[in-house]
């Protein structure tokens, strides 16, 4: 009980108390203590993750192991898994070539440099001009001149530099190194966030698009005088926002005393006064409900979070 | 009278060649009015021709460490505390040819042990702390603390007896951010109460977690409730499990789960983001009862919305207090009412100065 | 004598009742198909701008030429739609007055899209070059502590960028020593972190102009750091976006201001380049049809009532 209870919430205590005070001490070693305990905190976090990933493995595998409901998407799971960490730490691709000396014939390995860096199938001028700007002017001591554009295999890689030999050009196989590979073009890594990742996440950002749209029409009811207003604002604000509210109402705009009804004007108003003091009250609330729960985590009054009563 | 004229003459003459044959010079030196120290107030005494200074810095290393180029005479920098810093300036001109070099005498800043711009926060969390502070020893005197009574908080044991009678589970979500957000800890705060009276109404917990160590915790937390309802076989720690630390991955997760499961009953008490209202819905459509709770102020309409009750900002931070009926824990809540109202006060008052215009008041709020 | 109603009219009243438990399947579909219509069949619906827009976007205009700017990307592939448009428009309105950009990244994913924007804008728009007009720092994991570390030392913070280079051997950061020395922050974000904390602890600390582009939904946060003075205006959404182009454009075609060669050259690239303006028609008929649903919504639910009360 001591060492599961007591020294955690003497921990806390303690921690607690230093930290809060240390915004108002900047001598050392107070001074800096906040910024290196975020840091300690990103350490620990990160080999935590560890856990979390053995957890995610655990769980579903057994249901792909034991067959049960909803297996497949398990195996779906696990495989992502297996296959994100094979791209970031075992096969990363990204693989250039390395111009060190365009040869007697420059405009054809140009022409050549331009087909690799060419993202649409189309050698154009913009393409051609590039691959001069890149590798017009290799370094005096022969230093690498790098493709900003590299590829994924091994093999068509070589395939350049050969070609690039062939023209007159001297030219060496070069390979990302691992860390850069991450955002490296022409990487496994790359590839898996711009075809799995990027697509998904999007994906499931837009529904919000439609629950909006069906939480709105179930909820937005005329039950009392409350929701009548939030209803009416909700609308002004939806349509005030958007090009169709200001184009609806333009009307209004050559009319004096009827400016104020300009949508987007009406709009700006709710947004800039009565939903700002809105947000405004809530956020104080909340402020003042972090400093309770704080407190009463530093006093060890509340404990239930760490196992205890 | 010619005399009084040669001499002012030549008092003139000796001005215009000192000036014009002035040699460069640097003074440095630590910015009093820093309260975290670091900083240099930088002054190049300027020479004849010069148009752009190179401002170097040395800390007892035998190379000296490039600063700025400037053509400014005046301007801070920062160095490290306690450290004696040397700074050389050299002044180039048009040409960029070097006209003369000098060096400033060391100089060493020192943080202070007040930070006395922060003077106004400190009395602020003072008057906040004590206010808590003493209210929360008031209460344990046993006095008696009213406390509104919150729908949303009301409706816990119910949602719990509902997935009961169901035979369905009940569904915690504890936010999706990590331990370090009190968000999550008011979270699993209440995740605590909830396992108690799942584990007294023997109904079926699942909670999904977005970060490893709030698996950790909750676990932990999760545990120690079903041991103290004298049901630790009912317990497992595959209730607590992790999918992702992605937004909208575990957002995918805790979707399919609902909808492969159903639960009757579904907590979200936490810190959300966008990813709340497509959970909040896919809750609606599956039919369970769904009570939210969380700090972050453009999630909470989405919540009303969608849910069925939603404790709104201060409400989800005093739950613990509701549930666990604890004196210490309500006398922290009047304290925290107490701050609020004095709060109020000081708004009104500032909204009277203000449009009076007496400024006064504003600036006793003002940080930096 | 009581009032009769014809069959047809009994019928679209038991119609409009049963509304009201309307499938959310249908709800969906329809959202999916107005959506989808004005991107085949563009309204071109007129883009006017908001105080918000406007004042961030002058408090950008107003820096002098060579001013360094330091653009922090806080967003991802979920939020791209709607924060990737502003992020170029604001290095288009940038690098056409000559303004220089520090570039960092606070979340992971940020680095990408940071790398995506630089890669259209700066060198294939503008052909600027690396480490003279702009830099890359790179993502570093710590949220508000790399803010705090920015404030007291760069260097220590982002010794490489993101190619690494020692960020001493880059002319663009010779005399960037701490967050103080840039004339400018603008924050990209999405969420956690993000504007706030800028503002918090470097914008308001260093007494140095913030401005943020966001999610529509995270305005209401924001607001009140505006109307106290902390923010410089917001590009609010994909409305603030389409805004923000509006007016890069506007600058360029009236000549207001500092204008480069450059950008008069690419102003046709860039009308043609107007994705959150595109996508605004889009965005608006999906708003009317939210209305609308929240109208027919409402209509059937005091149908139904009337009818529960005759009953």
């Amino acid at each position: 009980m001591f060492w599961k209870r007591t020294i955690p919430a003497i921990i806390v205590a303690a921690v607690g108390v230093i930290m809060l005070l240390s915004w108002f001490i900047p001598h050392a070693p107070f001074g800096n203590l906040e910024i290196h305990a975020t840091q300690w905190y990103d350490i620990i976090a990160s080999f935590a993750m560890i856990l979390g990933a053995l957890n995610l493995l655990k769980l579903q595998g057994t249901k792909v192991v034991k067959r049960q409901k909803g297996w497949p998407y398990s195996l779906a799971a696990v495989i992502a898994f297996f296959m994100t960490l094979t791209f970031g730490f075992f096969i990363k691709g990204g693989y250039y070539p390395n111009l060190i000396d365009v040869g007697d014939n420059p405009e054809a390995v140009y022409q050549k440099i331009a087909e690799v860096i060419d993202e649409d199938g189309e050698v154009t001028p913009f393409d051609m001009g590039e691959a001069r700007m890149l590798y017009g002017n290799p370094g005096p001591s022969g230093e690498k001149i790098n493709l900003h554009k590299a590829v994924v295999s091994k093999k068509t890689a070589q395939k350049i530099v050969d070609e690039l030999e062939e023209l007159g050009a001297t030219a060496t196989l070069g390979e990302l190194n691992w860390g850069s590979h991450v955002q490296g073009t022409g990487t496994y890594y790359r590839w898996v966030f711009y075809s799995f990742f990027t697509p998904l996440s999007a994906t499931m950002f837009a529904l919000l698009a439609f629950f909006v749209a069906s939480a709105s029409y179930r909820a937005f009811k005329i039950r009392n005088a409350e929701a009548t207003v939030l209803l009416v604002s909700g609308i002004l604000i939806m349509l005030g926002r958007v090009p169709l509210g200001a184009y609806l109402t333009a009307w209004t705009q050559n009319i004096s005393w009827l400016s104020w009804l300009h949508l987007p004007t009406i709009q700006e108003w709710l947004y800039q006064y009565p939903n700002a003091a809105g947000a405004r009250a809530i956020m104080i609330g909340i402020g003042l409900g972090i400093v309770g729960t704080s407190l009463r985590v530093i006093l060890g009054i509340e404990k239930s979070f760490m196992g205890g009563d | 009278m010619m005399l009084k004229r040669i001499t002012c003459l030549l008092i003139l003459l000796l001005s215009i060649g000192t000036f014009a044959f002035a040699d460069l010079a640097i003074r440095a030196e630590a910015d009093p009015s820093e309260p975290e120290g670091n900083q240099v107030i930088i002054s190049i005494l300027p020479m004849k021709g010069a148009s752009n200074y190179i401002v170097q810095k040395n800390t007892g290393e035998a190379e000296w460490l490039p600063v700025l180029e400037t053509s400014d005479l005046e301007f801070e920098t920062n160095i490290d505390n306690d450290v004696p810093t040397t700074f050389k300036v050299i002044a180039l001109d048009e040409n960029r040819s070097v006209l003369a070099e000098a060096v400033s005498k060391e100089v060493v800043t020192k943080a202070k042990w007040f930070n006395t711009r922060r003077t106004n926060r400190f009395i602020a969390l003072i008057i906040i702390c004590g206010t808590i502070l003493y209210f929360i020893s008031r209460a344990r005197q046993n006095k008696k603390i009213y406390l509104r009574p919150v729908a949303g908080l009301q409706a816990f044991e119910e949602a719990v007896g509902r997935a009961t009678e169901m035979g369905r589970s009940v569904l915690f979500v504890p936010g999706i951010m990590d331990l370090d957000q009190v968000e999550t800890i008011s979270g699993l705060i209440i995740l605590g109460h909830v396992a108690k009276m799942t584990a007294r109404y023997e109904a079926e917990l699942e909670v999904p977690v977005s970060r490893s160590l709030v698996m950790e915790s909750g676990r932990e937390t999760v545990q120690a409730s079903y041991i103290s309802e004298g049901r630790p076989d009912l317990f497992s720690a595959d209730m607590v499990h992790y999918y992702t630390d992605d937004q909208f991955a575990f957002a995918a997760a805790v979707d399919g789960q609902m909808l492969r499961k159903k639960p009757a009953a579904v907590f979200l008490q936490g810190k959300f983001y966008a990813e709340s209202l497509i959970m909040a819905e896919t809750g609606n459509s599956i039919g369970a009862i769904q009570i939210a709770g969380t700090g972050s102020p453009s999630q909470i309409p989405f919540f009303v919305t969608a849910c069925d009750y939603t404790l709104i900002g201060e409400e989800f931070f005093a739950a613990s207090a509701y549930l666990g009926d604890d004196p210490k824990l309500l006398g922290s809540i009047k304290g925290q009412d107490i701050v609020k109202g004095i709060l109020m006060a000081a708004l009104g008052l500032g909204v009277i100065f203000e449009t009076f215009n007496l400024h006064f008041f504003k600036k006793l709020f003002v940080g930096s | 004598m009581a009032k009769t109603r014809s069959k047809f009219t009994e019928r679209f009243v038991d119609f409009l009742g049963k509304l009201d438990s309307l499938d959310r399947r249908i709800i969906f579909l329809i959202i999916g198909l107005v959506v989808l219509f004005p991107l085949l069949v563009p309204l071109g619906l007129p883009i006017e701008t908001t105080q918000l827009t406007e004042d961030a976007f002058y408090a950008l205009d107003d820096l002098p030429v060579n001013a360094k700017v330091l653009l922090s990307f806080e967003y991802g592939p979920s939020t791209k739609p709607e924060i990737h448009p502003m992020a170029i428009s604001v290095l288009r309105h940038l690098f056409s007055k000559g303004n220089k950009v520090i570039v960092m990244c606070l979340w992971p994913d940020g680095l990408f899209m940071a790398n995506e924007a630089l890669d259209l804008v700066a060198r294939q728009e503008f052909r600027l070059e690396y480490g003279v007009d702009y830099v890359n720092l790179g993502y570093r994991p710590g949220n508000e502590a790399i803010i705090k570390g920015i404030t007291k030392s760069f260097k220590a913070n982002f010794s490489i960028d993101s190619k690494g280079t020692p960020i001493t051997d880059i002319p663009i950061m010779h005399d960037i020593q701490t967050a103080r020395d840039v004339d400018f922050i603008f924050s990209l974000s999405a969420g956690y972190p993000g504007a706030i904390e800028w503002v918090l602890y470097a914008g308001d600390p260093l007494q140095v102009p913030v401005s943020s582009g966001n999610t529509s939904i995270q305005v209401n946060q924001l607001l009140p750091y505006v109307k106290s003075g902390q923010m410089k205006g917001i590009v609010a959404g994909m409305p603030g976006a389409a805004e923000y182009e509006t007016m890069v454009i506007r600058k360029i075609e009236e000549n207001i201001g500092v204008v480069t060669d450059e950008a008069r050259s690419l102003l046709p690239n860039f009308k043609d380049r107007r994705n959150a303006t595109k996508f605004m028609d889009a965005q608006s008929i999906a708003h009317l049809m939210i209305v609308l649903f929240i109208i027919l919504g409402n209509i059937s639910y005091f149908v139904k009532r009337r009818k529960q009360r005759k009953y």
